[in-house]
């Protein structure tokens, strides 16, 4: 299997610690996967609320460049992974958008492409039987709830993916992981994304919200495929909770039992490392 | 070619079992296929239906209410009842087509199975039952439920592992699990297709938790608990932990007007089903609180404004005009958080213990195959498709569709669509071919037929009653010592003869009853079981070995003691009394003398708009001779009676209508086909008409006419009432006289073909519900708001940027209506919702009119200046007053003809022979009125083609010596079957009317009103009997 890879801005700063773990964990999968070259911001964010032409052309032009590559995208980054869809839906009914997206990037755009969400790609197409024989150390009695985010897995028309207002595949590889995973109803609820900066208040309401349902429901920690949620859950935690958000990839790669593991804690805000350690893990 | 004479029913539910009742008692072969293992579609599930709060079924049936439709299909020969039967294909054209079906094994015989249950207690495996979604269990063999017809258990071939325990346990060899599948090749003439609805799968629509959080329930699911016989018996409980569920959240609209999930069609059932679910649940449980989530409140059928504004008015019950956005658990309790927006736009979170998802509806699984096979075309949502302006009308001619398999509807629509379906097939197989002789001898107006024979009872012979005791193969005296109870029986007084019997039903009955004779009884008490289909091959058994049936008396020993009271001591005494209080209501039991009566095939319609007109034409198509009487002047009366319609629509109907008319008006029409001319009867049609008096009853009805200055006197057996609505006033200060204000009438004929007046005005605004009082709504005229979203949709085609305001209470395009109010939002026309006590007030304003309106979301006024109003003011009932004295049958409270059951029988009055059509019952479209009318045509025919009535054994009678004429039996017969003779002072029976209740006899001061089989010392005794 041979993937096109857009890591998108995070995944090379603020969520670093998702690209480590995501490139070490396909690697181990034996799933090759090369960086896109030249790659452009996907707009995520802002870029559609500054007008529908910003929007597309920004997303569109990494589409392009994809499209070069002769391979299937892979996306980790839930938002990028939005934007990207959305773009690619766009181009396909927008005959003038298309024309202006070629003049602008000088490339060709057929839509001959897919776009795959790293999260969904793992935790819901690939055979569980590729998954289970690398785990050498199970995240025993490690209580997590599965937090998808809001786009992940929607709208339902752009992802196709099955249940989108309750999804299980990542619960499903958490479970095979050895994590005792707790079943919750929020799930899919907005942790406030992009508002942080301007509605901060709102986001901490949000936020704090999820994180204390995720306790109510016995969690001790959290696991998503979002840095956006991942950064909203940890920073806007009071100074009292002290739950961390995994990446999944993160928990894949602990229970394959990769030597870098050790190193993504340090960039998390919640200092997971207690936690693991009192289990036993992590060490 | 010969035609086929036989008609095939596809779908065993109510509509299904309507079309065959009425087809069999037309004198019709019917087969009903059903797919499932017993008729009676989802009926059986539910505990009551809206309005009623009761069952209501009874009244289904062609005869008078007396058995469950169910029970009378199995018991009509006239239909052969296929159950897991599929057509796999159809070949041939209306008249003679020829169907495959295929039966597949049912690994029981029904004929020999006697519903013990033996084979069942003896399975090892059990599978969720089919009934109320997953809440309970049954047997991979068993009886689909208590009632189910036919009366016998059906293997799960997909459960069963064949281990064989079965067949060992039941004593009578009826079960056969090497039985194969059969082929049948069913020649017939026409095909009523009535597949229905099933729910939608609830785990769609995973925003409520339906599948995750146990205390999600569905609409099914709480129907069962509410029901005594169900999983809860009664109780209504959280799934989770059994506890009491006391805070209940109803969510409307769970996958219908849901474009989104691609049903954007109203499934039209819910906000009714739901409101008699939180009323029977504020009836069981006081102290619970109810929320209703809901869009609009949408009741469109009779009397159904009145019940949701009786349910809203509850005060532990509380409507909420909000969309709920999702439903979350809270792990540790299973309480259910209902996250909603309110009125006023701000997020809200209710906390519940249980949540109801109000599912919609869609066809029928299978329905896509069926269709294929049929030749039949489907919507994109899978309906079966038929004709816009004659619904039930298919591509095939000869195959017709009927009830919710077509578009969600109620019970009440479905049922009228079946004796609609049945009219339609009948007139395909010219059921007025075949008229019974003794109508078609019998001059109009003929009183009665001779007396049927009297009982076979040697003349004074004293009374010996003779005893059967059924063991039913141990089923009853495994628990009943039956031998012991013979012995004590038969020194009671007037014993002549008890004989313990096995399997009175399997054959042996007649040798039995002849073996009482040889004992010289000459009455006999059968005691045996509760089975229908049982009671006629034992009454025919009966009278074959020479007993008069009204000598039969006949005692359940096995359901009503056996089973019910197994285990239990009690149960033989109970046995003992019921046998004892039978024998002596057979010992005092007196021969009844039958009387038959004449019905001529003679009608009269009242009304010759198109509801009259299509029962009229109907009627006389199948050979019956029928007078039309229209007040208008102008011929055919098309133009004034009826139901309120388009113009556009009425031009189609006297098109459609007055063609089907030409070749009855008269016999021997040269343009007529020689059929036609053999089957139609005179047809008058009285123009510029009147009734004045109406004489008689059904079977001798005398109505005298006027017309102009004359008059005439019509002797006919039936009368169907057909006078339609008239168009509402504009209520409440409308400024009407304004150029600017016209009618929805007026509007669509200003925008027929003609693109100036759109392109004339900018900004239009319409009314809905003008002419409601502005108190609460007592009725609705289900048809305003799907017309006025169709005229602003037409307005909108034709000048795209005109400005379209729809001012409404609550819209109400139910079924597929509601994509057109999507597609009305959609194409920028403006809908502003005001509540019934802040009707918009319209101001003139030079040529145009300022109209300001509250808007309940917004909370404020909005104002609009527009070029013009359209109102919709519905319609109301012409004054019927007079009319409906005249019949002997009433008026509800807002003016409309009272049917004899609003669910099951909207096509008839409570007085026999007087049928209702159209819309002077209740509101409807165009479309729907040709449609009642039809099915008042089938309920008419259905009984004039039985040629004449018999007059049941229970008829009351008078003693004329002891009668005082005093009156009471008149007051409460609710049947005009009591009258007073004034020249003799004393009282009389119409024994054509007397359906037996009782109720005169009850009220007789002085005994002289006897009923009988329940006469004074006869109940005396019985009473002695219980109490000894």
């Amino acid at each position: 299997m041979s993937y096109a890879y857009y890591p998108g801005c995070t995944l090379h700063s603020t969520g670093a610690e998702y690209g480590f773990s995501a490139w070490a964990v396909l690697d181990t999968l034996g799933i090759e996967v090369e960086e896109l070259e030249d790659w452009n911001c996907c707009g995520a964010s802002s870029g559609h609320a500054a007008g529908r032409e910003l929007d597309v052309l920004l997303a569109g032009r990494n589409l392009a460049l994809a499209e070069k590559t002769g391979k299937n995208l892979l996306v980790p980054c839930a938002a990028c992974y939005s934007r990207l869809r959305h773009a690619q839906h766009v181009l396909s009914q927008d005959e003038d958008l298309r024309r202006r997206l070629e003049a602008s990037s000088g490339m060709k755009w057929t839509g001959n492409l897919a776009v795959e969400s790293a999260p969904y790609m793992l935790a819901g197409k690939l055979d569980p039987g590729e998954i289970a024989p690398r785990v050498v150390k199970p995240l025993k009695g490690l209580k997590v709830a599965a937090y998808y985010g809001c786009l992940l897995t929607r709208p339902r028309s752009l992802t196709g993916i099955p249940n989108p207002d309750y999804p299980t595949f990542l619960d499903g590889l958490l479970a095979l992981l050895g994590a005792e995973v707790v079943d919750w109803s929020y799930k899919t609820d907005c942790c406030g994304a992009s508002l942080a900066l301007t509605r901060t208040d709102e986001v901490a309401r949000l936020s704090g919200k999820l994180v204390d349902a995720a306790v109510e429901a016995g969690a001790a920690c959290l696991a998503t495929g979002c840095p956006m949620c991942q950064a909203n859950l940890e920073i806007r935690q009071p100074a009292d909770r002290k739950v961390p958000v995994f990446y999944f990839t993160e928990l894949m790669g602990l229970a394959f039992g990769l030597g870098g593991a050790a190193r993504w804690w340090g960039k998390h805000l919640v200092d997971p490392r207690p936690l693991l350690h009192g289990l036993g893990l992590g060490r | 070619m010969n035609p086929n004479r036989a008609a095939m029913v596809v779908g065993g539910g109510l509509a299904g079992m309507q079309a065959s009742l009425l087809l069999a008692s037309m004198g019709t072969q019917v087969y009903l296929v059903e797919k499932a293992p017993a008729i009676g579609g989802h009926q059986p599930l539910l505990d009551k239906t809206f309005p009623t709060d009761s069952c209501g079924l009874c009244f289904m049936s062609p005869r008078p209410a007396a058995h469950c439709p169910f029970v009378e299909c199995e018991r009509d020969e006239r239909i052969t009842v296929l159950t897991r039967t599929e057509v796999l294909g159809l070949e041939g054209e209306a008249g003679s087509f020829s169907a495959r079906v295929r039966q597949r094994a049912r690994g029981v015989d029904p004929e020999k199975c006697n519903g013990c249950g033996r084979c069942a207690e003896a399975c090892p495996i059990a599978a969720p039952s089919e009934f109320g979604e997953g809440l309970e269990q049954r047997k991979a063999i068993y009886r689909p439920y208590v009632q189910a017809v036919p009366d016998a258990y059906v293997v799960d071939w997909e459960s069963c592992d064949r281990c064989g325990a079965c067949p060992k346990a039941c004593p009578f060899g009826a079960v056969d699990l090497a039985e194969q599948d059969r082929e049948l090749e069913l020649k017939i003439g026409a095909i009523v297709v009535a597949t229905g609805l099933k729910t939608l799968d609830p785990t769609l629509e995973t925003e409520y938790g339906y599948g995750l959080f146990p205390n999600v329930v569905t609409g099914v699911q709480i129907e069962r608990m509410l029901s005594r016989g169900g999983p809860t018996g009664g109780a209504i409980i959280r799934p989770s932990d059994g506890a009491p569920a006391r805070k209940i959240a109803f969510i409307q609209c769970v996958g219908s007007r849901d474009p989104a999930a691609g049903r954007g069609y109203c499934s039209s059932v819910c906000c009714m089903y739901s409101a008699k679910q939180v009323r029977l649940l504020e009836e069981r449980v006081p102290e619970a609180s109810v929320v209703v989530f809901q869009m609009d409140a949408r009741g469109v059928g009779k009397g159904y404004e009145r019940y949701l504004e009786a349910t809203r008015t509850v005060p532990s019950v509380e409507y909420r005009r909000s969309a709920v956005g999702a439903v979350k658990q809270v792990p540790a309790t299973k309480d259910l958080l209902v996250l909603h927006v309110g009125g006023d736009g701000v997020q809200r979170q209710d906390r519940f213990d249980l949540v109801v998802l109000s599912l919609g509806l869609a066809p029928s699984d299978g329905v896509g195959e069926l269709a294929e096979r049929l030749g039949l075309a489907v919507n994109r949502h899978g309906f079966l498709e038929s004709d816009a302006a004659q619904p039930g009308r298919t591509r095939v001619p000869g195959v017709f569709v009927a009830g919710g398999s077509r578009e969600p509807m109620d019970v009440a629509d479905a049922v009228a669509e079946g004796a609609a379906a049945a009219m339609s097939a009948a007139a395909v197989l010219g059921v007025g071919l075949g008229w019974p002789e003794e109508a078609a001898a019998s001059t109009p107006g003929a009183g009665e037929t001779p007396a049927l024979p009297a009982s076979a009872l040697p003349a004074g012979a004293p009374p010996s009653v003779g005893v059967l005791l059924c063991n039913c193969g141990g089923g009853v005296g495994d628990r009943i010592d039956l031998a012991g109870l013979a012995d004590r029986a038969s020194s009671w007084p007037g014993v002549g003869h008890v004989a313990v019997v096995d399997d009175l039903c399997r054959g042996a009955a007649v040798g039995e009853f002849a073996g009482l004779r040889d004992h010289s009884a000459n009455r006999v008490v059968v005691a045996a079981c509760a089975r229908g289909r049982v009671e006629e091959p034992l009454a025919l058994a009966a009278a074959e070995a020479g007993f008069d049936t009204a000598l039969l008396e006949p005692v359940n020993l096995r359901e009503q003691c056996a089973w019910v009271h197994a285990g239990d001591e009690r149960a033989a005494a109970k046995a003992e009394a019921l046998v004892h209080m039978a024998v002596e209501k057979a010992r005092l039991a007196a021969p009844a003398p039958r009387r038959r009566f004449a019905l001529p095939p003679t009608a009269l319609v009242i009304g010759g708009g198109p509801a009259g007109l299509t029962a009229a034409t109907e009627l006389a198509g199948q050979g019956a001779e029928v007078w039309v009487v229209e007040r208008e002047a102008d011929a055919g009366g098309l133009g004034a009676a009826g139901a309120r319609a388009s113009q556009v629509m009425l031009s189609t109907a006297k098109h459609l209508l007055v063609g089907q008319a030409q070749p009855y008006c008269g016999r021997g029409d040269p343009s007529a086909s020689p059929q036609d001319d053999r089957m139609g009867a005179p047809f008058h049609l009285l123009s510029g008409g009147e009734v004045v008096r109406v004489n008689g009853h059904l079977g001798a009805f005398r109505t005298t006419v006027r017309t102009g200055n004359q008059e005439q006197q019509i002797e006919h057996s039936v009368v169907v009432v057909a006078t339609g609505v008239e168009d509402a006033s504009p209520n409440g200060g409308l400024p009407v006289q304004h150029p600017a204000v016209l009618t929805q009438a007026q509007f669509e004929a200003s925008l027929a073909g003609d693109e100036a007046w759109a392109r004339a005005h900018r900004r239009v605004a319409m009314l809905l519900c003008a002419g409601a009082p502005q108190t609460a709504r007592t009725y609705c005229s289900r048809t305003c708001c799907a017309e006025a979203v169709a005229s602003a949709m037409r307005l909108k085609s034709l000048s795209p940027d005109v400005e379209v305001y729809v001012l409404y209470r609550e819209m109400r395009t139910y079924g597929f209506a509601e994509e057109q109010y999507e597609a009305a939002r959609r194409a920028g026309v403006v809908f502003l919702r005001y509540e019934s006590h802040g009707r918009p007030s319209v101001v003139p304003a030079g040529e145009k009119l300022a109209i300001t309106v509250r808007e309940p979301r917004l909370g404020r006024d909005v104002e609009l200046e527009v070029d013009a109003l359209v109102l919709s003011t519905g319609v109301q009932p012409r004054p019927n007053q007079d009319l409906a004295r005249m019949l002997g049958i009433n008026l509800d409270e807002d003016g409309f003809f009272v049917e004899a059951n609003v669910k099951s029988r909207s096509t008839e009055s409570r007085r026999p022979g007087v049928f209702l059509a159209g819309a002077c019952q209740s509101p409807r479209s165009l479309a729907d009125s040709l449609l009642h009318a039809k099915a008042a045509a089938a309920r008419a025919l259905s009984l004039l083609r039985q040629g004449g009535i018999e007059t049941p054994p229970t008829v009351a009678t008078v003693n004329e010596r002891i009668c005082s004429g005093c009156g009471l039996c008149v007051a409460v017969c609710a049947y005009g079957a009591r009258e007073l003779d004034d020249d003799r002072g004393v009282s009389k029976v119409v024994d054509i009317l007397c359906q037996g209740c009782g109720a005169c006899a009850a009220a007789c001061p002085n005994g002289a009103t006897q009923q009988g089989g329940f006469a004074g010392r006869q109940m005396v005794a019985v009473l002695d009997a219980a109490l000894s």
